[in-house]
């Protein structure tokens, strides 16, 4: 192949190896959260734990939203990678959509908490939580609006070489944010409903 | 009209009250100002801007870490100037600072010497040094390299505009809470250190990411991972250790803010709050950073000793092995640093067992360099002596903290005076030494002369000097029970020792002025030392392979690689002079501004957090957002040089 | 490309999906129907996590597929390890501190005579 094509062939794996580094290192901030957590899961300050201010019905509503645009999203990376605008966009539009769905959940869940005077100022154990569940949170937001400058990018340019990149970093991004919900939703939410 | 919000709690109580800060607050900025005049009055902004500020040329950032390190390595050593001239006046009854102001003082010291010292000269001899030592162009991402620079630099100003309005921390380098809390600390100087380091430790995880890449994929053809130079292993693992250890700050610094400004309970003495998290978690990072720290420093030594012995290295094999060693030991160790908070024997024998191991691998590489000079033919130079010094210094330091690996050790030592000469021991011994050798030794590649010999000697001796007497008395004032971080001392027998570290403070600013000295002296006589071969000290590694100063592009052709050692052996099997047909088309990256606005608009996010002004923050963090968005849209960022312009630039480079 | 590994493509995402979905109840599940004790509970979910976490790097993220020298899978690998040391490592660093120090005057007194007793 000409050294231009090689350049960009070697350009993709290099963004593909950075962007993993990048998730290696998210890797170990959720992880320091985990720890603090399951350490301060205890410090209730006489307040409420888990068990009594968890609703695991939907939890596993928010799960699935997320699992199933995990699915999308991978559907899409499909789509793109063969070249198919169209579906590639309907595919990404829905996961932004679940993802939107998630977010407003879990929103809803923040607010009634906050409303219950169940805030992140009132014992270690709520800070955590919301610090960890926020923090996750805040990932899919930065997901959604990427995104969303992914769909217009590719509105606008088509399936290039340089979209199908863009699209595989996203994709790793998005799955990995599910991965990392796995565990949310186990050591936080189940753990803490068992008696 | 409440006008509150526009300007969070920014207010004119925060100004300087005592002469000693007033005087420097009002230098600093004066002193910007001048340069500031200087360069508009010289027409300089364009050529700032063009070739400075929106480059991304590795060699260049390089450069820029190195002048900021260089500027705050005398920020950091006037404060320690204050901190030993206080305790040297004091029993004298002067009082040269009120103990806030001292706590101040010394948590500046330690936070500037190393996150902006220590880390902006690692990543600025990383920048120069390794593509040249790769055989490669550039770093993997050079973008993200330019952000990476910026966002030290915005933590810089952060932790310098502190000093003109506001106050620093008094918290430590590290911060501890509950002092560095809301309920204690509730001004903004914390804050301040918080953002700072937040800010810079982001840009210190991109160059983590960016170095690795650079040496796993941009290595040139031929140069395995068992060929490539020593340094470019140091740094691998020195990255990997970044990458990990780094984000852990991220979050603990991030939990930390949260309970000063959304009053959550992290670390807090109440609300069920745990500050013994804190320590863990921060020493979780902190000690992995120093490994960081002082693994490039070696490397740089493995390039050095074999250099001026004109012997290639002993047992590289090994070296890596003890390097990957270090990599693995560095994670389990952290403990050693709060054996005395109370986890009980058995966690303390395991942690106290773990740092005795790592000593191993550390003794295995100083061997190595020492076989490696013996029955070589040794050229006592500038970077050699830096060595030397070292090869002394760092072992001494080692082998106190080996003595403090013992739990039941520590708990005499601990938080004494033998604790602080201890790390500046390893610190000053090797990582100072070992990126003074770096200067030394590479400076002649990124500037096209060699600095003075005879004056850098002197520094070096000055240094040496210095460093026995402003520490080694440290050691036997911790023995008999001088605590840390205390401004004034009761027994007055323990004055003498003290003076005399302060004396020893006096020798090593000497050092450093002679520095500063030789670097002005050798710009000044840059004809008479100009390095006119490209390979001053008969090097062994590809750098010296093209011209002094280094081409924007490094290699004209990218070189093809069959040893260890391969500009030595290129050399001794005789050179070839290039044709036309050797060279070819490149591609090398454009200019780009959006890395300065990013940091521009992180370290306004810092400024909003730090002085409540929310509005600022939210619209500095979407401004980041659409920086990072616009860049991603943009698909024309490199630029091609012909194989014609390249054999016309190499000829005349190489004239 | 042609549209049978296109279909075997979209093939090893479903069953990912699948995969992880009934992990998902499972786990749910056990814990709603209370089927076993606290602490078997406690490890079921946790060991249904882990699975579901292989089975999404698995599927999802194509760990396997990658060219030779397998950086991605070996600076995963490393990273895993890492993580678990920081993490286990600061839960029993910290489990020790709050048993022997997060305990009021009283009580540390208490302590004290009774491991002085103890001897040495």
């Amino acid at each position: 192949m000409t050294s231009h094509a090689a350049h960009i062939k070697e350009k993709a794996a290099n963004a593909t190896l950075g962007f993993w580094l990048y998730l290696m290192t998210d890797i170990m901030i959720f992880a320091s959260l985990f720890a603090t957590f399951v350490i301060l899961r205890d410090g209730t300050n006489g307040g409420p734990s888990g068990q009594e201010l968890f609703n695991l019905e939907f939890v596993m509503a928010e799960t699935f939203l997320l699992l199933v645009s995990s699915f999308t999203c991978g559907l899409a990376y499909l789509a793109i990678k063969h070249g198919q605008k169209r579906r590639t966009l309907v595919l990404l539009g829905t996961t932004i959509t679940l993802g939107i769905g998630f977010l407003s959940l879990e929103l809803y869940e923040f607010g009634e908490l906050y409303l219950a005077g169940h805030d992140w100022t009132h014992s270690a154990f709520l800070s955590a939580f919301f610090t960890l569940v926020g923090t996750h949170g805040l990932h899919i937001l930065i997901g959604i609006i990427w995104a969303i400058a992914l769909g217009d990018y590719i509105s606008k340019r088509g399936t290039t070489p340089d979209a199908v990149r863009k699209f595989s970093l996203f994709a790793l991004f998005w799955h990995f944010l599910d991965l990392v919900w796995i565990f949310i939703f186990t050591v936080v939410y189940l753990l803490g409903a068992i008696s | 009209m409440d006008w509150s919000w526009l300007t969070g709690r920014l207010s004119a109580d925060y100004l300087p009250q005592d002469p000693v800060t007033i005087g420097a607050a009002v230098g600093m900025p004066l002193a910007i100002l001048a340069v500031l005049v200087a360069i508009t009055y010289f027409k300089k902004w364009g050529y700032i801007w063009n070739e400075w500020v929106t480059t991304l040329d590795a060699k260049k950032i390089g450069i820029m870490y190195m002048g900021i390190a260089l500027l705050m390595l005398a920020r950091g050593g006037a404060d320690a100037l204050m901190l030993r001239a206080q305790t040297a006046l004091e029993p004298l009854g002067i009082e040269l600072f009120d103990t806030q102001t001292f706590q101040e003082v010394f948590t500046a010291h330690g936070s500037i010497m190393i996150f902006f010292v220590a880390m902006g000269a690692m990543f600025g001899l990383i920048n120069i040094a390794l593509p040249l030592l790769l055989g490669t162009r550039d770093v993997a991402y050079p973008f993200l390299n330019s952000v990476s620079f910026w966002l030290f630099f915005a933590g810089m100003v952060i932790i310098n505009s502190s000093l003109v309005f506001g106050g620093f921390s008094n918290g430590g380098w590290l911060g501890y809470p509950p002092l560095t809390g809301l309920e204690y600390n509730p001004g903004p100087g914390v804050d301040y250190w918080i953002w700072a380091l937040q800010i810079s430790g982001i840009g210190s995880l991109l160059s983590g990411i960016n170095f690795t890449v650079t040496i796993l994929k941009h290595r040139a053809p031929g140069m395995t991972l068992m060929k490539m130079p020593i340094f470019a292993w140091s740094v691998l693992v020195a990255m990997v250790l970044v990458m990990l250890a780094f984000p852990v700050l991220t979050a603990t610094l991030g939990m930390l803010a949260l309970d000063r400004v959304a009053g959550m309970h992290f670390f807090t003495s109440d609300g069920g709050g745990n500050p013994m998290m804190y320590i863990n978690l921060i020493w979780a990072w902190g000690h992995p950073e120093v490994y960081i720290l002082i693994l490039p420093a070696f490397g740089i030594f493995s390039e050095v000793v074999a250099t001026f012995a004109r012997k290639r290295l002993f047992g590289y094999a090994t070296m890596v092995a003890a390097l990957i060693g270090i990599m693995f030991l560095s994670f389990v160790v952290w403990q050693h640093h709060f054996f005395t908070m109370g986890a009980g024997a058995n966690v303390n024998a395991f942690f106290g067992i773990m740092t005795m191991i790592i000593a191993i691998p550390t003794g295995v590489k100083l061997f190595n360099w020492i076989f490696t000079m013996y029955k070589g033919s040794i050229r006592f130079t500038a970077p050699m002596i830096w060595f030397m010094c070292f090869a002394v210094t760092f072992t001494i330091g080692g082998v106190s903290g080996v003595l403090m690996a013992v739990p039941a050790l520590d708990f005499q030592v601990h938080n004494t005076m033998f604790l602080v000469a201890h790390f500046h021991n390893v610190i000053i011994g090797g990582v100072v030494f070992g990126y003074f050798a770096g200067i030394y030794y590479w400076w002649p590649k990124v500037f096209g002369f060699t600095l003075h010999d005879g004056i850098g000697k002197l520094a070096a001796y000055a240094w040496q000097v210095g460093f026995v007497l402003a520490f080694i008395p440290l050691y036997i004032l911790g023995l008999m029970g001088a605590v840390r971080r205390l401004d004034s001392y009761d027994d007055p027998t323990w004055q003498p020792l003290f003076i005399v570290s302060g004396i020893g403070v006096g020798v090593i600013a000497l050092g450093f002025a002679l520095m500063v000295i030789g670097m002005a002296y050798s710009v000044w006589k840059r004809k008479e030392l100009a390095d006119t071969t490209g390979d001053p000290w008969d090097g062994r590694t590809l750098e010296w392979s093209v011209p002094s100063p280094a081409p924007f592009y490094n290699f004209a052709i990218t070189p093809r690689v069959s040893h260890r050692d391969e500009w030595w052996e290129r050399k001794k099997a005789g050179l070839k002079v290039p044709t036309r047909s050797d060279y070819e088309d490149i591609e090398l990256p454009k200019n780009s501004a959006l890395g300065v606005y990013i940091a521009v608009a992180a370290g306004l996010i810092g400024i909003g957090f730090i002085w409540h002004i929310w509005w600022l923050a939210i619209v500095a963090l979407i401004a980041v957002v659409v920086f990072v968005i616009k860049r991603t849209f943009d698909d024309d960022t490199e630029y091609t040089i012909s194989a014609d312009t390249l054999y016309k630039l190499d000829k005349e480079a190489r004239a | 490309m042609s549209t049978q590994s296109y279909a075997h493509e979209v093939r090893q995402y479903t069953i990912g999906f699948i995969g992880a979905a009934v992990l998902t109840i499972l786990a749910y599940l056990s814990v709603k129907l209370e089927w076993y004790d606290a602490t078997t509970t406690a490890i079921f979910v946790l060991v249904l996590a882990v699975m579901q976490f292989g089975v999404q790097v698995y599927y999802f993220l194509h760990l396997r597929g990658e060219a030779k020298p397998r950086w991605q899978s070996w600076s995963f690998v490393y990273s895993m390890a890492m993580m678990l040391i920081v993490v286990c490592g600061s839960l029993w660093v910290m489990y020790n501190l709050n048993y022997r120090m997060g305990m009021s005057g009283e009580q540390m007194e208490q302590r004290m005579l009774e491991e002085n007793k103890k001897g040495f």
